[in-house]
């Protein structure tokens, strides 16, 4: 079993779906998808002055955008960045209900809000996605729960990877994962 | 030797921004070095001397105990989290990684740097080895001359001149690079320069190595090979 941490608005994320699954297949592997609140801010506009943090941020949001659309290309999956990254609570509540498998879920989310820039804080968007499984969640509860589970793991960003007590956050260290990774476990 | 540097162009087809106080940069030292090696490419190694309270706060600590600090909580996981990566990645290597105390002024051996590469290129990863696992064991005081310039001649590379090339020359082409990073959308360490491409991390190394090999077969995603 690995289990992912992931939040729909989180780019990296979204770009590591592929890879992720790509490794469960290989080895037979079960993925239990779990929800994290992530923040994700919009490039900032350049002031005329701005002190060197300020530009630090601002540079590195701009370059961050451009590798993960350069990524994108080499995967060959769209990736449209909406003008101000949106709200995803009730996908991620709704993610936390479902029981059994989530992938098709996840799929569906990832493609609602970066292909088609959907709200998947919008209940009827999200429950469409997740077909007539589930009735809608309590948010707020779910948030919650999210966010203890979420301190409890250590995890501070996404996709977080946790497997044999490690704790891995980022698709790039995939190949330590599938080192840890048991067939069929 | 060479009159000035341009952030984003090199003689050599890949430039390679480090700084010392990066753990991240640290654990990037080996395998950018084996990849070198591997395409029998020289590289063009330059400092980036970050300035770490700027965007991520500053905190000093003493035996182990924090007795300075204007982090957020946020912050103080994000860089906790940073070390114990960076660390178990360091060790893989063969490495000891102890967190650093205060926040280094890394930009005297960093101009070590500049010194090697326009003396000495073919020393340079003698000088890596001479400097950032001492440093990162907390053994090399990088902000001192006398220890720049002695972890200068344990890597074979002659010292003689350096102080002076310290406070001068080498310091002014130092501080104009720094001043052309941001403008060039360069701000961490290691960043790896290339055919306009900027990218920041070592999890590049894959795409680096694809690309700089003539781009053969399907181009890989981010990874830290191990």
């Amino acid at each position: 079993m690995l289990d992912i941490y992931i939040d729909f608005k989180s780019p990296a994320a979204y770009l590591a779906l592929k890879p992720t699954l790509r490794l469960a297949s290989k080895y037979g592997t079960e993925v239990n998808w779990l929800a994290v609140q992530t923040k994700q801010a919009p490039i900032p506009e350049a002031a005329p002055v701005e002190d060197r943090g300020t530009t630090h941020r601002r540079v590195r949001a701009i370059a961050r955008q451009k590798m993960h659309l350069h990524y994108a290309r080499l995967q060959s999956i769209t990736m449209n960045f909406p003008p101000t990254p949106g709200n995803t609570d009730f996908a991620l509540a709704m993610l936390h209900a479902l029981e059994g498998d989530r992938t098709e879920f996840v799929q569906a989310a990832f493609a609602s809000y970066w292909v088609d820039n959907q709200d998947l804080n919008n209940a009827e968007i999200v429950s469409s996605l997740a077909g007539s499984r589930h009735p809608a969640p309590d948010v707020q509860n779910s948030l919650a729960t999210i966010s203890a589970q979420v301190e409890a793991a250590g995890v501070i960003d996404a996709p977080a990877y946790v497997i044999a007590s490690e704790l891995f956050i980022g698709r790039e260290h995939l190949p330590w994962i599938e080192t840890l990774i048991t067939p069929h476990g | 030797m060479r009159a000035t540097y341009n952030a984003l162009e090199s003689h050599c087809p890949l430039i390679v921004y480090i700084d010392i106080k990066s753990p991240y940069a640290f654990v990037a030292i080996k395998p950018t070095l084996a990849l070198e090696a591997e395409l029998g490419i020289q590289f063009d190694w330059r400092p980036l001397t970050l300035d770490i309270p700027s965007y991520l706060g500053s905190a000093r600590k003493k035996e182990g105990r924090v007795i300075e600090s204007d982090r957020t909580p946020q912050q103080w996981n994000g860089v906790k989290y940073a070390y114990r990566d960076a660390r178990r990645y360091a060790e893989r290597q063969g490495y000891m990684l102890k967190g650093t105390e205060k926040i280094w002024d890394s930009s005297l051996i960093n101009i070590g740097i500049l010194w090697v590469m326009e003396n000495d290129r073919a020393r340079l990863s003698n000088f890596f080895e001479a400097a950032y696992p001492p440093f990162w064991r907390r053994a090399l005081d990088v902000e001192d001359i006398d220890v720049v310039e002695a972890t200068i001649e344990a890597s074979g590379v002659s010292a003689e001149g350096f102080a002076s090339y310290a406070s001068g020359i080498g310091r002014q082409r130092h501080d104009d690079l720094q001043n052309q990073l941001h403008p060039s959308g360069i701000y961490g360490v290691p960043t790896y320069v290339f055919d306009k491409h900027i990218l920041f991390g070592r999890e590049h190394l894959p795409y680096v190595r694809w690309y700089l090999s003539g781009q053969r077969g399907a181009a890989p995603d981010i990874a830290y090979e191990i």
